[in-house]
């Protein structure tokens, strides 16, 4: 007789989601952590990361109030204040999982999960048996030889998050969401921060339109961006830290910042006695996320790209619901949207353009700037646009992209069109109220079939 | 005065009817040949008309209850008359099931709109069904319970799309998405003999309809009720194939099943003790030959039923099993189509069934299950030979038929099938 029905080892979300889910469906569940509940995104990342960018936003705004007629005194910025707030905000998600466990009855067991094979997990001295062992542990920062970090001046995410006083400079190597995000955070505080990308463009996952806008207004802030250039070694010295980059050119900061992408978390969880089996540093999972060994199950980042904290919270219910015996569409990665926090925003689902034309797909483009928006001029955020990109016989939605200020939340429409399969003159059929910029996202539909009125 | 409005006695057969909706409120004026409701009973939705003038001045039972025939459903009157009384009245009864509802009568209940009966005081009814010019919806009979369109798909919508372009029924796809939602791929999978991998779908409870509900009764009923046993013969129907192709060629086209509710109407008549019902006093021989012909329907089965079938012409015969048949795919049938059979002949002979057994279809004592006629090895004078041969049970209610009874019955049904030039005597 099993300890559990579902054991789940990390509490992200993906793991706690699983927890949850499985404890909702009438499974005893029991989640495993040896840190804060919550994970990297509740704790290190989306979240606090979300607090602190609200910061950047507001003094970066404050420079341009006189534009709104509100004059102000002298603008300060205590940075350490900056970082307790957003403190404050992780604390409080890492006590509403706590809570929704025990509304949900999900047993909470400190320490570290080590699978023993055969359905038990070891943490601390207790043996815990259960039916069905989710992995959930995560990932972390990775980095390259020639680099590491000391957290003190060589960073990673983990550090800089915490980081309770601005650097005067920094190095931030890589223009991924991490990279992008503290390169704003730290820019808009007052920062002199150069990005470095060895890819030939700043968010280089994202449509080169995209990536092009973002370059421009980045430039326009202020944020030296060198890309298409990789970096050879990071070193501390006296003064702070020394770049040196793959053409021979050298910079110089007191903080450098490594945001080159994650590493799955596949150590000393006793992987290999349970006979689960890795790919290319990843636990190898097939569509209901079951790995090699039989009654173990791997979700979120643990079980490969893309490193997302939807993406982990999708593959929670995928697993806990075939477990469950109930049924539950495949994920489908090209419905898993992306979003990047600076200032612009930016958003986007499915194939970018190149994507559409390297798999050779007839398509049409529909773009519309928010410039030509009638609310985002009365707010004054005028910057970037919406792409998106139909094709088929149906003019279904391949890909969507947007830059500017509520890039992220202005693509859930989009990603329900794609999703639900809407088409586009269905899409079309849903009455946008006005004035928003979801207008813009409208009027970016109507234009690729030709019918935009406002442009 | 004020008094009760009451639900009218639809069909034979009905127990009680739902309030499908209220067609007019409480202080309407009413005149003759308003309809006050809807009304769905175990067969069929139809309006509710009054046929006198006066007020509606209060709606007892709300849309969506069940009462029986003969409870109150309002109160009507002159207009501002107190209604307290009858209020309180009401409030004190109990719907329960009206005695057990008569047999089946000759005259059922349709009364033509346009002839109000002014000599009763306050008198209502179901109209006869009118189906010109009024929507599916509101006019088929069992609406509201279940529809004659497909059911609702869940489809996206460009699935939706593809499958009208393609001509593909959404009914024939399998879908894939939550809930069996149907997307794209499964529309492309279809008919492409694609392999696809089917998913368990979650348990789903759906509603019984009425039309089920009264299947469910009434079967129930007959299985529990009536101590049944059954007779299978194996007939030779070389001469009824060569017989048909002939009327063919002549120009009359009858389908096997017309011939087989020929033979046995006419069986009927050379045995007439089968033609009968069971009743605790008396057994209940019917004067006329009454064949029940089931008819299958999306969701569930209903059966016509041919008058006097010993006595017409088989042309004429196969007409009105035609029409009946389609009438009650299309759900027109009135309530005095399908009530009343004096003998029931169910056929699954046109899906390959070889032989199967049927419950009796109450009060009639007696059913015919007909199987596949089909082309199998026979023995003739010694030889082995191929002979057109079908399968035929007869279930028996063993307290109207006895065993030689019934087998004189079939033995004139095998005589008719046999020599079937006898149907044209």
């Amino acid at each position: 007789m099993s300890d559990f029905d579902v054991l789940v080892i990390g509490s992200g979300p993906g793991g706690y989601v699983a927890a949850i889910r499985a404890a909702q469906l009438g499974l005893k569940s029991a989640c495993v952590e040896m840190a804060e509940l919550g994970g990297v995104c509740l704790n290190w990342g989306c979240i606090p990361s979300k607090a602190l960018l609200k910061s950047a936003e507001y003094a970066n705004l404050v420079g341009h109030l006189g534009d709104y007629g509100i004059s102000v005194g002298q603008v300060e910025i205590d940075f350490a204040k900056v970082i307790k707030r957003s403190r404050r905000v992780a604390k409080k998600s890492e006590k509403g999982v706590a809570y929704l466990f025990k509304k949900y009855g999900v047993t909470h067991i400190r320490g570290r999960g080590v699978l023993l094979g055969g359905g038990e997990v070891q943490v601390g001295d207790d043996t815990h048996s259960a039916k069905h062992v989710i992995v959930a542990t995560g990932a972390r920062a990775r980095w390259f030889p020639g680099m590491e970090p000391d957290g003190e001046r060589i960073l990673t995410y983990r550090e800089a998050i915490v980081r309770d006083v601005l650097p005067k400079s920094a190095v931030v190597l890589g223009a991924g969401a991490i990279g992008l995000e503290f390169a704003y955070l730290w820019h808009s505080m007052g920062c002199e921060v150069t990005l470095v990308e060895g890819a030939d463009r700043v968010a280089p996952l994202e449509d080169a339109e995209v990536s092009a806008e973002l370059a421009r207004s980045f430039k326009k802030q202020g944020i030296a961006c060198k890309t298409g250039v990789f970096c050879e070694s990071v070193e501390a010295t006296e003064a702070g830290t020394k770049v040196t980059l793959k053409d021979g050119s050298v910079l110089e900061a007191e903080v450098t910042l490594l945001a080159l992408g994650v590493r799955a978390n596949v150590e000393d969880l006793g992987l290999e006695a349970a006979g689960v089996e890795l790919d290319r540093g990843f636990v190898k999972t097939d569509a209901s996320c079951r790995t090699s060994a039989a009654g173990v199950y791997a979700i979120g980042d643990v079980a490969g790209p893309p490193m997302l904290a939807h993406k982990a919270s999708v593959e929670a219910h995928i697993c806990v619901e075939r477990i469950a015996g109930h049924s539950h569409p495949d994920l489908a990665p090209e419905l898993i949207p992306a979003g990047t926090f600076c200032q612009p925003q930016i958003a986007s689902v499915g194939l970018t353009e190149e994507q559409c034309s390297e798999q050779g797909l007839a398509y049409k483009v529909g773009r519309f700037p928010f410039a030509a928006n009638g609310k985002n001029r009365g707010t004054g955020h005028t910057e970037g646009f919406v792409k998106v990109l139909v094709g088929g016989p149906y003019d279904e939605l391949l890909g969507a992209h947007i830059i500017g200020h509520d890039a992220v939340e202005l693509l859930a429409e989009l990603v329900m069109m794609k999703s639900a399969e809407v088409d586009a003159q269905t899409f079309l059929h849903a009455v946008h109220s006005h004035p928003t910029s979801s207008e813009a996202v409208m009027e970016a539909v109507a234009d690729a079939l030709g019918v935009s009125v406002h442009i | 005065m004020a008094q009760f409005f009451e639900m009218p006695q639809a069909t034979p057969t009905m127990e009680t009817g739902t309030i499908a909706s209220w067609e007019k409120q409480p202080g309407d004026a009413l005149a003759p040949g308003d309809i006050v409701a809807v009304v769905e009973t175990d067969k069929a939705a139809a309006d509710v008309e009054i046929f006198d003038k006066t007020t509606l001045l209060k709606i007892l039972v709300p849309e969506g209850d069940d009462v029986p025939a003969g409870f109150p459903i309002a109160i009507i009157g002159n207009e501002g008359e107190d209604t307290a009384e009858l209020e309180a009245r009401f409030a004190s009864m109990e719907p329960v099931a009206a005695e057990a509802a008569p047999e089946p009568t000759p005259e059922p209940v349709p009364v033509p709109a346009s002839e109000p009966e002014p000599a009763t005081p306050v008198s209502a009814g179901f109209t006869a069904p009118t189906w010109e010019g009024r929507t599916l919806d509101s006019a088929i009979m069992e609406l509201g319970t279940f529809s004659v369109e497909e059911p609702a798909v869940r489809a996206s919508p460009v699935a939706r799309r593809m499958a009208k372009e393609r001509g593909i029924s959404l009914q024939s796809v399998v879908g894939s998405g939550p809930h069996g939602r149907i997307v794209k791929a499964d529309v492309e999978a279809t008919g492409t003999g694609a392999r696809r991998t089917l998913r368990r779908l979650p348990d789903e409870q759906v509603r019984n309809s009425k039309m089920r509900k009264v299947i469910a009764s009434r079967l129930k009923e007959s299985y529990l009720d009536a101590p049944a046993f059954f007779l299978t013969a194996n007939l030779e129907c070389d001469r009824l194939v060569d017989f048909r192709t002939q009327l063919k060629e002549a120009g009359t086209k009858v389908s096997y099943n017309d011939l087989v509710v020929k033979a046995m109407a006419l069986a009927l008549r050379e045995v007439p003790e089968c033609n009968a019902a069971w009743g605790e006093d008396a057994i209940t021989r019917y004067g006329g030959v009454d064949i029940g012909v089931a008819v299958a329907l999306p969701d569930g089965l209903i059966t016509p039923v041919v008058r006097d079938a010993d006595q017409k012409d088989l042309a004429s015969m196969s007409a009105e099993i035609r029409d009946l048949a389609g009438r009650a795919k299309d759900r027109k049938l009135d309530a005095a189509d399908y009530t009343g059979a004096s003998f029931t002949i169910s056929n699954l002979g046109m899906m390959d069934i070889e032989q199967f057994t049927a419950i009796l279809n109450p009060p009639a004592a007696g059913i015919l299950a007909v199987g596949s006629l089909q082309q199998e090895p026979v023995v003739i004078e010694g030889d082995l030979g191929i002979g057109w041969r079908m399968r035929v049970t007869m279930t028996c209610d063993h307290r109207v038929i006895d065993g030689a009874l019934g087998a004189r019955l079939l033995q004139a049904f095998r005589a008719n099938i046999e020599n079937p030039l006898r149907m044209l005597l």
